[in-house]
């Protein structure tokens, strides 16, 4: 992949709070990320992980600073054609609760790319056979298991044919037996090179498929590392405590 | 006079009733989904304006709004001025219905739609909109029972409705009580056919609601 190497997203001098001004969720925050990479943001919980994730596709905004994606600044006007560039996978699957399976991942692909119909629906099912759920396409939301809407939310990510992939958390309102399917799907991705960052605490995941973690602290990116030495040889202590915590139970 | 003629005579007023009903549901629909979106988008001066409107609707008598723009704005006709006035009054209320629909969808909907790369209207008209409909038809049709009622003041405007022949019968039967019965039972057997529909849809509604609770039981 000869287009590995350039830089997909950048924040440069970012500065988001809240609470008038009290709670600091990027601050001074820069960070660039690479066509292709996985790259995954851990940390403590309210430490404005969801929040930086959800900047990129300016379902957030930010105070101060700028976010540059394919070269292009993050503002009013250019926000409609990032989106559409930059897919996202949430926490709670956010599928729409009145459309088919396969309907909520042609909807995009139709209504915002203005794809043809029967060319949504070719690769929809193309994606949905991917995530193992093709016979469900007649299926609503509702009748499928967490995992499940799970896998549709990321057909319905992977159908919009995004340059980047955000993952918000997406295995963590899922019962543990299902947490393994989504992971897999997402591990598939990683390996074919696609542009991932991804707000996890799964180590199988961290280990097998990011090319860097990063721990978010006090509105920065206190260690980024490869997977290996942020596990084994963590610089920070709160790193070292929050993976004693969290994975060294 | 026979019981049965008198019947005959005041429902033959209950015509304006039919008209009137289905254009200011038509209307109030139109005003409300549109306020109702407007407000929801929560852009200050706008919200402003609307909840401005909508706090002082709550607080006049409808029959205030009818008699204010029948002696100041020249609407053509008595049932163009009971239209508006009914429109403008029960609209506030239709916005409010509406507005506490999008307000009960889950804000991740918004979200994914955004995610989507989709406008705010499109969000509107093909997540929001499909998702709150069922939910807010038996509301509306309380609403709509109002409307109903609020149609017997239209006669102050010179509308001929059934107040209008009613007092008209009285006038030659000098039987106000069996008048105002019949028209009680008229506008009784109405609303009771909305309040039927309404809480068809409502069990419709929940039904499917407890559908979908009990599959994700069982999970
Ligand atoms: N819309 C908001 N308004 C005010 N505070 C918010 C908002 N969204 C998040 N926060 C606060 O910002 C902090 C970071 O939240 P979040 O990004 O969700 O953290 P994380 O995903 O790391 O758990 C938390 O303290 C949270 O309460
Ligand atoms: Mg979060």
């Amino acid at each position: 992949m000869s287009e590995d190497g350039k830089v997909l997203v950048e924040f440069k001098n970012v500065d988001k709070r809240f609470g008038g001004g009290k709670i600091i969720v990027m601050d001074d925050f820069s960070f660039s990320f690479t066509k292709g990479e996985t790259h995954i943001i851990c940390g403590r919980s309210g430490a404005g992980k969801s929040t930086l994730i959800r900047c990129i596709n300016a379902l957030e905004t930010i105070d101060k600073g700028s976010i540059i994606i394919e070269g292009q600044e993050l503002g009013h006007k250019t926000m409609h054609d990032i989106r559409k560039k930059v897919a996202m996978v949430f926490q709670d699957f956010n599928l729409f609760p009145h459309m088919s399976v396969l309907e909520n991942v042609t909807f995009g692909p139709i209504r915002s790319l203005k794809k043809k119909k029967e060319e949504a629906i070719e690769s929809g099912l193309m994606y949905l056979d991917r995530v193992g759920l093709r016979d469900r396409a007649d299926a609503k939301p509702a009748q499928l298991s967490g995992g499940q809407k799970q896998r549709v939310a990321i057909a319905r990510a992977l159908n919009m044919h995004p340059d980047l992939i955000l993952f918000d958390e997406p295995t963590s309102a899922l019962d543990p037996e299902m947490v393994g399917e989504v992971l897999n799907i997402m591990k598939m991705l990683s390996e074919e090179g696609r542009s991932m960052i991804v707000v996890t605490h799964e180590m199988s995941f961290a280990k097998e498929a990011a090319d860097k973690i990063s721990f978010l602290e006090n509105g920065k990116f206190i260690e980024t590392a490869d997977p290996d030495t942020f596990f084994d040889h963590p610089k920070h202590e709160s790193v070292k405590k929050f993976i004693d915590q969290v994975y060294n139970k | 006079m026979h019981l049965h003629e008198m019947v005959v005579y005041i429902t033959r007023g209950i015509g304006i009733t039919f008209k009137l009903v289905p254009c200011v549901i038509v209307s109030t629909l139109i005003v409300g989904m549109i306020l109702g979106i407007l407000r929801f988008k929560n852009i200050k001066v706008i919200s402003q304006i609307i909840d401005l409107y909508v706090t002082a609707i709550r607080g006049i008598p409808p029959l205030v709004i009818l008699m204010a723009l029948y002696f100041t704005v020249k609407l053509g006709s008595s049932f163009m001025t009971a239209f508006v006035a009914l429109t403008i009054y029960h609209g506030a209320y239709v916005t409010e219905i509406v507005r506490g629909g999008l307000e009960a969808v889950p804000k991740g909907q918004m979200d994914a739609g955004k995610s989507l790369g989709l406008g705010y209207m499109r969000i509107m008209a093909s997540v929001y909109i499909p998702q709150i409909m069922l939910q807010i038809i038996p509301t509306l049709c309380g609403q709509y029972i109002l409307v109903v009622k609020d149609t017997t003041l239209v006669s102050v405007v010179g509308l001929q409705d059934i107040m209008w022949n009613a007092k008209e019968l009285i006038a030659v039967t000098y039987d106000p009580i069996r008048v105002y019965f019949i028209i009680g039972v008229l506008y009784f057997v109405v609303c009771f056919i909305i309040d039927l529909i309404a809480s068809r849809v409502e069990k419709s509604v929940s039904g499917r609601y407890q559908a979908q609770l009990a599959e994700k039981g069982a999970q």
